[in-house]
């Protein structure tokens, strides 16, 4: 506490120090954080003179004073600096705290790194360690909640899935929202045809994310660039933020030699309900009944409880006897026996029991590194599997990660790190709109047996499906970052940055003649889709750093190159003998072979860049920052386009008189502003590019070229969308900063928008890609961090995050929807000024006809006769919104906003002695999800149903609480897309819990053992009727968010895990 | 000193390297210069008689892809009738009037048609400027995406009335606005005109089967003409039409019910007011009468037996036909499948799948008893691959001959001996009143595979015989009673039914009697070839016969219409894009 008054009065020493005589001054640098130790290496100045020197092995230290000086500065990364008054002393012994805010930390930012302390723009950095905290497998599920702003959302539970990630809101509703990934330097996973696909997994929306390919445990940090100060080094792709991960290096000392293993079991978090075989079978009986009754059908009731046999030539045949079971007969399932001594089975199944299964998983790691003055390394490989909740899903990877750096010369360094990834992914089909496992599994029929090979129209049987269908991703990654870099003169170094990367994606699917993807006639489906991707980067780059007085100055200036190569095949077949080689010889199917195959993909980008750092008096922070970037995806007169940004800084805790007020440790006031790009358009998208297009005039196909209707008309003035941000932010420290807290406040705006446009598709397109309308983005970020305890046995730490974010459209001509994802909800996502990305537009319902009566009373039914009026009763009222009589595309309002008021964490870290718990919490407040599941709740069909609808259903004796019309055989009901599919999407969620013990020198030779458990995903607070609100089934697709469309259910997990350390 | 000069020396040496590394990628000019190698573009296409092909089969392209190959099509012009019908869960929706239910196949018509016009309008544009390509070959070409827009805008007018005509040269205006039904076919009849002097006979040498046809052009104008003409007939014309209720009685005792003949006061179409239908069919008498002279290329009708013959699928009669060709994954037809079905395996007596869509019984009661339309037009007996099992089929129809003939019993239950005929091979034949039993056509059947989904069986846009009837209609309402029966009767005898005569016990003695002679003759000839709603349409008898009916057909499939069915609803996605139309038709959202 008084640590800044000494300070104040040692520098008010310093200014009124006379000029006295030259002395030799003897000292020790000393440990604060742990008594009796020295510190090494400490710098020992004297400010404004050549004069100082550095402690030595045992923290001594000596050297002469100039005449007059007696004020020594000692400083050492991580420890606050020490400024003391040695006149009249000749040794002294100084104590170093140790920085607990950790302001000396380095941040890498685009292009180099900066001192925290000097940032004046927006970065968030996540130690590796607090990555891993929860062991998340992957990249993305260990960043969630756990940075202020940044958004990130699993498209569904699957092991392997795709995750979005955001930062500070949806810049665009066409190109990629997903940020910039930088490994080592290199920009990573860009390749811009994603997952590969064949024509079997059309309809299948899942994809994975590039950061799957990232084993975390070798990642040292992340930094995440959110403000445009911080992002606009990346020009025309930094719009969306950027990413940046630093992977392990070696440190020096002795080497370290590191084990960890995992053991994981997995369980279904939450089930849907369904009706059971019996009161499935009262609900079609009961659909009958009404459908007789009010629509006049003469179908009989499904399940009648009576015997049949087949009726031909005149007469039945009593040997083939049937039997067609009542509902109770579900009650008392077993054999049954008729007079003529037909056997038959009754018997039911519960259909998601016959899918689901514990999950194992198993995750290893391993790694050596060490380093010395001469360099460094550091080496890892890793395995993990993972089997999912669902029967033949899962997800395998192995890698393989080199770090090295070799001092040649003191002024010359070069540098390798090399990422080795081989991944498997095995999907079901999930995220789908029309087949797939989890539809399967909920709406197929209960009362079928078990065994039953049924392909129904609906769906398919559940357990054949789940075993008949094979969706396997195998994925390798070879990425490296290497550089060489020379000091030129002290403070002038040129780095030559080289990156290359090569990914290869191969997906094998088949669905047997069991799925409805392969049933009769298709006999077998069988896709195999490749694609790679070859990148390749150059950088060169001039850094100056250099002190003059009161002024620091850092620049950096370079030339980028950049290129990617992707080709991308694939082929579909189908009508296979068999399904025994389950499409591995894709030769053994007899026809309908389609290949295709995609030109060349060449992206090449070539940029110059620049960015100045000025520091005047260590306190004022001056950035600028240019650059210009040149694409190929543009014609002739778009290519070019240069990004600038600026931003200031303020150190006001360096002023005397915020020290003077004794109240914070920290206190610094940041300003930015900058344009940054999107690219995210596709190679040749702006050229008039036409597709084979054949016709069979007598029977054999003739070749013919016309438009890509898709596509839909040519735009070759296409050009960047630019983001403009205003960034403002406030970064305070109390109590020797064990309390932190960073407030910043943003606005930007994306202007023209690359956007497919609806046009009248009258014109024989539907739609058009143009530059039109804006994106704004408003929000407050808070992140606070508070050190309880900090010293004895017991420490505790919270930290929390809090982000609104505000989105809105502006500029558009008129109203359009988002490219519909889904058939049945083909314009639900709303684009409309004022509104925010993600506004869902719909009907709204006003409950049920209860009677004829109430029918009538609608004008649009008045003249119906009683018969026909009957139809309705039971069904859905639409309100007529606008009064005129008639449900019309008119009586559509904003029906939901899928995005949310907040979100927030928060994580806990308690220690006692070798013990810690932490758990973190996460949630989102106030976004509506899109239910499209029950848009396959239609009441009409054969269909399985949840619980609660049936409990809901509208009969004459619930018609006051009815949430659901009523049961019916027919298919004549109409479902508009109303406020029945829009639920409240808010969750609290326990994102994990984990106990751990660290069991040090347990035996020689070994430092450490830990143990950990780990409850994953233990609970979650939610109003959400299906599986996990944590859901996103358009992924990367940020026109389309917050839609939950037969998704993966996520899993609870309990891990038990060990590492050691030698 | 000499560390000093290496080391300078090597961090020169790296510098320049890494610069003139930059350098050699920045001089190479093409470094983002966009290089689409592997694509086609509109110049590499071409000036030649071979890229104003591959623009031409560009266009015939959309009607597959991507107007049949997902069904919509010819579900779209199919479903909406009275004689036509099948399982709810295929008729439920579109079948049963509800279009807006099911908007994404009524929404294909639109979509579809206005696709192909934009390749027609595009097509042509690159196609006029060619120099390197004679000019019979450049007509010809041209003329071909004047018929193919032509045909498009005539499927949408009759479906939607007035339209938005898209400007032939090119536009970044993408928004135009309705224009009146009579504009629309001043447009078409100016098109179909062009194309018919600017395309190739067939018979001339350079004419190419599968295209369409100077023939085509002429044939189709004629038809444009009698549909404007006949919907501009005075409101009250009479048409006597034979429908009625599907059964008679109820539960297990009901049986088909007899046809009744219903004379029907023609509704005013709406869009087609002010025209003069006299002269409009003098019109369509002319243009017909033209092709049947030969002025355009040769014409003759088939042989009963060779109409339905694959190998006779590109014959003279057939007009324009959607070409297919079997098996292909992309460019597939789904017209076997959805009228005939087919089979587990070539050669198998069993359907695997499909064999949805046929007519009623009372379609079927229409024909004279011998008329190869019915006795080889509908298939008698087929099985599904669900009766295997049982060794057990069905047959058609349910009357006394065939069920006596199949099942051994008559409809009394009177046992008659064995089953004849095709039904003796000892499987149990039955029948059953619903979906699974309709007059199911056979035109469709003769394909190279008949086991496959996508099998190659062409659908016909316009006949021979369509083109007769034209003519035989004009005549009638022109007066010219003796050549409207001789035509009529051409395609009557044709198939073995028993000739029309304007005297004796079934005489077409007037006027009216012969219009709806020929209106019921062309329900029978072009069954299944999604002609029979727009002479309903064309008539203004499209509610009156379908509402004849009283509920449902056959099948169960709601019959019942209303004002609004007379026209299809225009797709939201236009109405939420095109400003100029602020109000969809009659009836819809």
């Amino acid at each position: 506490m008084n640590m800044q008054k000494w300070i104040l009065f040692c520098l008010l020493l310093a200014c009124n120090m006379g000029v006295e005589a030259q002395t030799k001054i003897t000292g020790r640098v000393l440990d604060g954080a742990n008594p009796g130790e020295t510190l090494i290496g400490a710098s020992v100045k004297v400010p404004g003179t050549s004069a100082g020197t550095i402690s030595d092995l045992d923290g001594n230290f000596q050297f002469e004073l100039p005449d007059g000086k007696f004020i020594i500065q000692v400083s050492m990364i991580g420890y606050k600096t020490q400024v003391v008054n040695v006149k009249g002393k000749t040794t002294i012994d100084v104590t170093l705290q140790e920085d607990a805010g950790m302001m000396e930390e380095v941040v890498v930012v685009g292009y180099g790194t900066m001192k925290k302390r000097d940032l004046t723009g927006t970065v968030s950095q996540i130690k590796g360690d607090d990555l891993r905290a929860g062991g998340a497998t992957d990249v993305a599920h260990g960043l969630q909640g756990k940075i202020a702003g940044v958004q990130v959302q699993q498209s569904d539970g699957s092991p392997g899935a795709g995750v979005s990630i955001t930062v500070r809101g949806a810049n665009s509703f066409t190109t990629s929202s997903q940020p910039l990934y930088i490994v080592d330097g290199i920009p990573f996973g860009t390749d811009p045809n994603g997952t590969p696909t064949s024509d079997a997994n059309s309809g299948n929306n899942q994809q994975t994310s590039p950061l799957q390919m990232l084993n975390p445990n070798d990642i040292e940090k992340i930094e995440v660039l959110k403000d445009a100060s911080a992002t606009a080094i990346y020009g025309s792709r930094g719009a969306n933020g950027v990413v940046i991960i630093t992977t392990r290096k070696g440190q020096s000392g002795k080497p370290k030699v590191e084990a960890s293993m995992k053991w994981t079991t997995q369980h279904i978090g939450k089930k849907v309900k369904t009706l059971d075989p019996y009161t499935y079978a009262l609900y079609q009986n009961e659909a009958n009944e009404n459908s007789r009754y009010y629509e006049n059908s003469t179908q009989r009731n499904p399940y009648r409880g009576e015997w049949t046999y087949p009726y031909t030539g005149g007469s039945f045949i009593y040997t083939q006897g049937k039997y067609n079971p009542s509902p109770e007969d579900f009650l008392n399932p077993g054999q049954r026996t008729d007079e003529y001594g037909n056997v038959d089975v009754v018997e039911g199944a519960d259909w998601q029991d016959e899918i689901y299964r514990t999950g194992w998983q198993q995750e290893y790691n391993a790694s050596v590194s060490g380093g010395s003055d001469k360099g460094w390394y550091a080496f890892s490989g890793s395995y993990t599997k993972q089997d999912g909740i669902i029967k033949n899903t899962g997800y395998e990877r192995y890698g393989l990660s080199i770090n090295i750096a070799r001092h040649i010369t003191n002024w010359l360094e070069i540098g390798t790190s090399s990422h080795f990834t081989n991944a498997t992914t095995d999907f079901q089909r999930t995220n789908s709109e029309n087949t797939g496992i989890i539809r399967s599994a909920l709406i197929f029929p209960p009362t079928v047996k078990e065994e039953t090979d049924a392909t129904d129209w609906l769906a398919a049987n559940p357990a054949n499906y789940v075993n008949g269908a094979t969706d396997q991703l195998k994925q390798i990654s070879w990425f490296s970052s290497s550089y060489a870099e020379a000091q030129i003169t002290p403070w002038l170094k040129f780095r030559q940055n080289l990156g290359l990367g090569y990914n290869d994606g191969h997906r094998n699917t088949y669905y047997s003649r069991l799925c409805q993807e392969g049933k009769s006639p298709i006999n077998g489906k069988a896709g195999k889709a490749t694609n790679t991707w070859k990148s390749f980067t150059s950088e060169s780059l001039l850094t100056l750093d250099k002190t003059f007085g009161i002024h620091k100055l850092n620049a950096v200036a370079g030339i980028t190159f950049e290129s990617g190569r992707g080709e991308s095949q694939s082929m579909t077949a189908t009508n296979f003998p068999n399904d025994l080689t389950k499409g591995a010889d894709i030769s053994m199917a007899l026809d309908r072979a389609t290949v295709k195959s995609d030109p060349e993909t060449k992206m090449n980008l070539e940029s110059f860049l620049a960015r100045v750092n000025y520091t005047l008096l260590d306190k004022y922070l001056f950035t600028a920052s240019v650059r210009t970037d040149g694409s190929s995806a543009f014609q002739e007169n778009k290519k070019w386009a240069t990004f600038l940004s600026g931003a200031f800084a303020w150190r006001a805790i360096d002023e005397t008189f915020i020290q003077d007020m004794n109240f914070f440790s920290n206190l610094k006031f940041r300003v930015s502003y900058g344009e940054t790009g999107n690219q995210g358009i596709g190679a040749y998208r702006t050229l008039a590019v036409l597709q084979a297009a054949n016709y069979p005039y007598n029977g054999t196909l003739s070749n013919g070229f016309s438009m890509i209707d898709w596509r839909g008309p040519q735009n070759p003035d296409l050009k960047w969308e630019t983001t403009a941000q205003v960034n403002a932010g406030i970064d305070l420290g109390w109590l020797d900063n064990r309390l932190q807290l960073t407030v910043d406040y943003y606005y930007k705006k994306t202007r023209d928008l690359l956007q497919m446009v609806t046009i009248p598709s009258s014109s024989g397109f539907s739609q058009q890609l143009v530059n039109s309308g804006n994106v704004t983005n408003e929000g407050l970020e808070f992140t606070l961090s508070y050190d309880v305890l900090r010293k004895g046995n017991w420490k505790w730490n919270f930290s929390g995050n809090l982000s609104f974010n505000r989105n809105r459209i502006s500029g558009l001509d008129g109203d359009q929807y988002a490219t519909a994802l889904w058939s049945k909800a083909d314009q639900v996502f709303l684009q409309r000024n004022g509104y925010p990305i993600g506004t869902l537009y719909g009907y709204v319902e006003d409950g049920y006809y209860d009677n004829i009566s109430e029918v009538r009373s609608n004008k649009a039914y008045a003249g119906l006769s009683d018969a026909e009026a009957l139809r309705y009763v039971g069904e859905i009222k639409y309100r007529d919104l606008n009064g005129d009589g008639q449900i019309t595309q008119d009586d559509r309002t904003i029906i939901g906003n899928t995005n949310p008021d907040f979100t927030y964490s928060l994580t806990n870290n308690l220690s006692y002695k070798n013990f810690n718990l932490s758990f973190m919490l996460q949630g989102t407040q106030g976004n509506d999800i899109l239910n499209y599941n029950l848009t396959d709740v239609t009441m009409s069909n054969i269909g399985n149903i949840p619980v609660s609808a049936y409990e809901g259903r509208w009969t004459p004796e619930t018609a006051v609480s009815a949430k659901w019309p009523k049961a019916t055989a027919g298919y004549t009901r109409t479902w508009l897309v109303s406020n029945r599919y829009v639920e409240n999407g808010s969750y609290l969620r326990c994102k994990y819990v984990t106990l751990g013990y660290d069991w040090l020198k347990p035996l020689k030779g070994i430092e450490k053992i830990g143990f950990s458990l780990t409850a994953n995903n233990l609970f979650t607070i939610t109003d959400y009727s299906w599986f996990d609100p944590d859901v996103n089934a358009g992924g990367q697709n940020a026109a389309c968010p917050g839609v939950d469309s037969y998704s993966y259910p996520s899993a609870r997990s309990f891990t038990f895990g060990m590492n050691f350390v030698f | 000193m000499i560390t000093k000069n290496i080391k300078n020396t090597i961090i020169v040496c790296f510098v320049c390297c890494g610069i003139a590394l930059s350098f050699t990628l920045s001089s190479c000019k093409s470094w983002i210069e966009e290089d689409p190698e592997g694509l086609v573009t509109d110049e590499r296409v071409g000036d030649s008689e071979e890229a104003a092909a591959a623009w031409v089969t560009g266009t015939y392209s959309k009607l597959i892809y991507d107007m049949f190959c997902w069904g919509y099509f010819p579900r779209v012009l199919e479903f909406d009738a009275d004689y036509i019908s099948g399982p709810d869960w295929l008729f439920g929706t579109f079948g049963a009037g509800n279009f807006q239910g099911e908007s994404d196949v009524t929404d294909a018509l639109w979509k579809g048609c206005y696709g192909l016009i934009a390749r027609a309008n595009n097509a042509e544009r690159h196609i006029n400027v060619m120099s390197n390509i004679s000019t019979k070959a450049k007509n010809n070409a041209i003329g071909e995406m004047k018929f193919l827009r032509a045909f498009a805008y005539f499927l949408m007018v009759r479906a939607y009335g007035p339209l938005p005509i898209q400007p032939e040269e090119a536009t970044t205006e993408y928004t135009q606005p309705r224009q009146s039904v009579s504009d629309v076919y001043a447009y078409i009849v100016r098109n179909l005109e062009e194309a018919s002097t600017l395309m190739y006979k067939n018979t001339d040498k350079a004419y190419q089967v599968g295209h369409a046809s100077a023939g085509a052009a002429a044939g189709l104008l004629a038809k444009v003409y009698a549909t404007q003409a006949s919907a501009a007939m005075p409101a009250g014309t009479e048409i006597t039409v034979r429908t009625g209720p599907a059964y008679d009685g109820t539960g297990s005792a009901r049986t088909y019910a007899p046809l009744r003949s219903v004379t029907m006061q023609k509704n005013a179409v709406s869009g087609y007011e002010g025209m003069d239908a006299m002269a409009l069919y003098q019109k369509a008498a002319d243009w017909a009468k033209m092709v049947i002279d030969g002025k355009y290329g040769s014409y003759e009708l088939l042989a009963y037996d060779q109409l339905w013959k694959k190998a006779n699928c590109n014959a003279s009669e057939f007009m324009f036909s959607l070409c297919t060709v079997s098996g292909d994954a992309t460019y597939k037809v789904s017209v076997h499948s959805q009228y005939e079905g087919y089979m587990t395996e070539q050669g198998s007596d069993f359907i695997q799948e499909g064999g949805w869509v046929g007519c009623t019984r009372h379609w079927y009661d229409l024909f004279d008893s011998q008329d190869l339309r019915i006795v080889k037009g509908v298939k008698h007996r087929w099985r599904a691959k669900t009766q295997r099992e049982s060794n057990s089929g069905f047959y058609y129809p349910q009357n006394n001959e065939y069920t006596i003939a199949a099942t051994g019993y008559d409809l009394s239950g009177n046992y008659f001996g064995a089953p004849t005929g095709i039904y003796a091979d000892g499987v149990s034949y039955y029948y059953s009143q619903d979906a699974q039993c309709l007059a199911f056509t056979t035109k469709y059947m003769d394909v190279t595979n008949n086991a496959i989904n996508n099998a190659d069986a062409n659908f016909p846009f316009l006949r021979y015989a369509d083109v007769m009837l034209v003519y035989a209609e004009a005549q009638n309402e022109l007066g010219n009673s003796s050549e409207a029966i001789d035509y009529l009767n051409k395609i009557r005898t044709r198939s073995n039914a028993t000739a029309a005569s304007a005297t004796g016990s079934a005489a077409l003695d007037t006027q009216v009697k012969r219009r709806s002679a020929i209106i019921e003759e062309r329900a029978k000839e072009f069954a299944c070839e999604a002609d029979r709603r727009w002479d309903l349409i064309r008539w203004g008898i499209y509610l009156q016969a379908m509402n004849a009916i009283g509920g449902s057909d056959d099948a169960g499939v709601l019959k019942t219409r209303q004002e609004r069915n007379l026209l299809f609803p225009i797709p939201q996605p236009e109405l939420n894009t095109n400003k100029t139309i602020t109000e969809n038709n009659p009836g819809w959202n």
